[in-house]
């Protein structure tokens, strides 16, 4: 009896050390990010909003802040609408080892190292002549989000009864009038849910974005910056900020995905 | 032909390298019921697709009430099709999908009102105008299926299997709840089946489909009494068949040779002395005897190798020379006393048999 407590303890007691190893480093930094000390150091002295404040009054970063949520907004939108269509033109394919095959290249570029994709879009933009900019930037977070965006598409259409698309046209309505009334309804969380993690993918991009993005910041880079000139504690700030949007927007995707399946 | 509500004609459709329809002609009268029954693979959804405008032939035509509707969308179609799976709008509630075609149609809402609580009432699901899809039975899924389909007054109601996925306790009271409805409203249905008892049960004709092409066209009665080829015959119901090679043609009466007995049927066209042709005999039609001689043309002889207690009647089969195994249906005092072993002769009425140009030996 006591021989079994003491194995559930020892059970215990490495589940509790593989969740701190997991979540000690982000712990660590949002609870600096109030601290009124400006080092990381312990113990901790008093609390305080300072470096929110302090975060959010400096102009570069609030234009960081801008371009990050810019990006963000573009893969959304921009993944969202085309990963939606790719796989619905995908789950109409009569072949299924052609619809095999196309999946398997949609998301090849997940595969593919960050490096080089970047490395080859700022080659790329230079030789048509685009100077680095957010359009560069933006292209490059589309090329990271539709593979992610395609995969979830996919896992949540094999149960969409393409019959019912039928039934609408059997019933009286147009091609236009069947995706109004029916397809677009019933895929919407899908694509929503979709569109949310394209954000979360876009927000901290870092490798593509650093070499397409010139003379611009998105918070990423901002921050790789800020740490190369020492710990600054509105680096902390900004990382909760950016941890709290990442968490919110997975959370709504998550959701989303599960209403749809019900 | 005025009253022919479905013409297809020479319907050919492939997909690529595949044919599946060769060639096909059917006419489904006003008010008839016709099944269209095969294997899966026949082609007969394929058929019904066709109608409905989900397909279009790659050659022939198809019109509805005289229409030549072909290439028309099915959006513009008088036909309404019945689902496998029901396909209900799984975000619109129960009066919302039986009400989406009178929407498109524009109807005022007093009128959608009526025509839909009709509808429910006519599956008899009056209460559950508000249900969504999920909250529905397979059963009442696909009564809704059926509202839904029928509201919009089509001309012609086609059915895609809607009744597979349910179970045989509600199938068959479904099969008999849907044959009602198609008399009460005097509406043609063409239903699709692979299942021979539900085409029996409901068709005022069946269609008998393979390999694309439609084998026999008949009432029930025709096509389980009369069976066009070795094919129908083997597909609807069980039945013996008797190879044998054609002897001699006299006064309408054809002598076949099958294992060394002559057995004489009443004969059909196409058949000619010396070709290879099957006797088809319902196993209700064969009696056992113990007999000593046996009767001239309509019996043979074998050994009993098996009998199996069916509930509701007892089947004997028997071995013949060549290992044939005739089965014959009997009630249990007809069975009394017969033994796996026993050297029996299988006897049946003159008109029992039916002669066939075998086509798949």
């Amino acid at each position: 009896m006591t021989g079994k407590r003491r194995s559930q303890w020892i059970a215990g007691l490495f589940v509790l050390a593989v969740l701190t190893y997991l979540y000690a480093p982000i712990i660590v930094i949002v609870l600096f990010s109030f601290t009124t000390s400006p080092r990381l150091s312990m113990p901790i002295e008093g609390l305080t909003f300072d470096w929110y404040r302090s975060a959010l009054d400096n102009p570069l970063i609030l234009s960081a802040l801008t371009n990050s949520l810019v990006l963000a907004l573009i893969s959304a939108v921009a993944a969202g609408i085309m990963g939606a269509a790719f796989s619905f033109g995908l789950m109409r394919l009569k072949r299924p080892h052609v619809r095999e095959a196309l999946i398997g290249a949609s998301l090849l570029p997940a595969i593919v190292p960050l490096l080089v994709i970047g490395i080859s879009l700022a080659v790329f933009f230079r030789v048509l002549g685009m100077p680095q900019g957010l359009i560069n930037t933006a292209i490059g977070h589309l090329i990271v989000c539709l593979p992610f965006v395609v995969l979830t598409m996919n896992a949540r259409l094999e149960t969409f009864d393409f019959s019912m698309l039928e039934a609408a046209r059997d019933l009286g309505a147009t091609p236009v009038r069947t995706f109004l009334d029916i397809t677009f309804p019933l895929i919407r969380p899908s694509v929503v849910g979709a569109a949310l993690l394209a954000a979360a993918l876009s927000l901290d991009e870092f490798v593509i974005t650093w070499f397409n993005i010139g003379n611009q910041q998105s918070v990423p880079v901002l921050v790789w910056g800020m740490m190369r000139r020492g710990v600054d504690p509105s680096i902390n700030a900004i990382a909760t900020l950016l941890l709290t949007l990442l968490v919110g927007l997975v959370i709504c995707s998550n959701l989303l995905g599960r209403k749809k399946r019900s | 032909m005025t009253n022919a509500a479905v013409e297809i004609m020479g319907v050919r459709k492939s997909f690529g390298s595949m044919t599946a329809l060769e060639d096909v002609d059917l006419t489904v009268a006003d008010n008839e019921f016709v099944s269209l029954l095969g294997a899966s693979g026949c082609g007969k959804s394929t058929l019904l697709r066709i109608v409905a405008g989900f397909e279009y032939p790659t050659s022939g035509k198809v019109r509805v009430y005289g229409e030549d509707v072909t290439t028309r969308p099915p959006e513009r179609r008088p036909t309404n099709l019945v689902f496998q799976r029901g396909a209900l709008f799984p975000h619109m509630n129960v009066y919302d999908n039986i009400a989406y075609s009178l929407k498109l149609k524009k109807w005022s809402k007093k009128r959608i009102d009526d025509k839909v609580e009709e509808m429910l009432a006519l599956v008899r699901l009056e209460h559950l105008g508000g249900r969504g899809p999920t909250e529905l039975s397979g059963g009442q899924a696909q009564r809704v299926a059926l509202a839904r389909a029928l509201a919009g007054e089509p001309k012609v109601l086609l059915l895609d299997e809607p009744m597979s996925a349910l179970d045989l306790k509600l199938r068959q009271q479904m099969q008999l709840e849907l044959r009602a409805i198609q008399r009460r409203l005097e509406a043609t249905f063409v239903f699709v089946t692979h299942d021979q008892t539900e085409a029996l049960v409901m068709s005022d004709r069946i269609a008998i489909m393979n390999r694309g092409r439609i084998v026999q066209v008949g009432t029930p009665q025709d096509i389980y009494r009369r069976p066009a080829n070795v094919f129908v015959s083997d597909f609807i119901g069980q039945t013996n068949l008797l190879r044998g090679t054609v002897q001699s043609i006299q006064g309408g009466v054809a002598t076949l040779d099958v294992v060394g007995t002559r057995l004489t049927v009443a004969t059909v066209t196409g058949v000619s002395v010396g070709a290879r042709a099957a006797l088809s005999i319902r196993p209700e039609a064969v009696r056992v005897s113990r007999q000593e001689s046996l009767p001239e043309g309509r019996g043979v002889e074998g050994r009993i190798s098996e009998i199996i207690y069916l509930g509701s009647s007892i089947r004997v089969g028997a071995v013949l020379a060549d290992g044939t195994t005739v089965w014959a249906d009997l009630r249990d005092e007809e069975a009394e006393g017969l033994a796996v072993g026993d050297l029996v002769k299988l006897v049946w009425a003159p008109a029992a048999p039916t002669l066939l140009l075998g086509d798949n030996e």
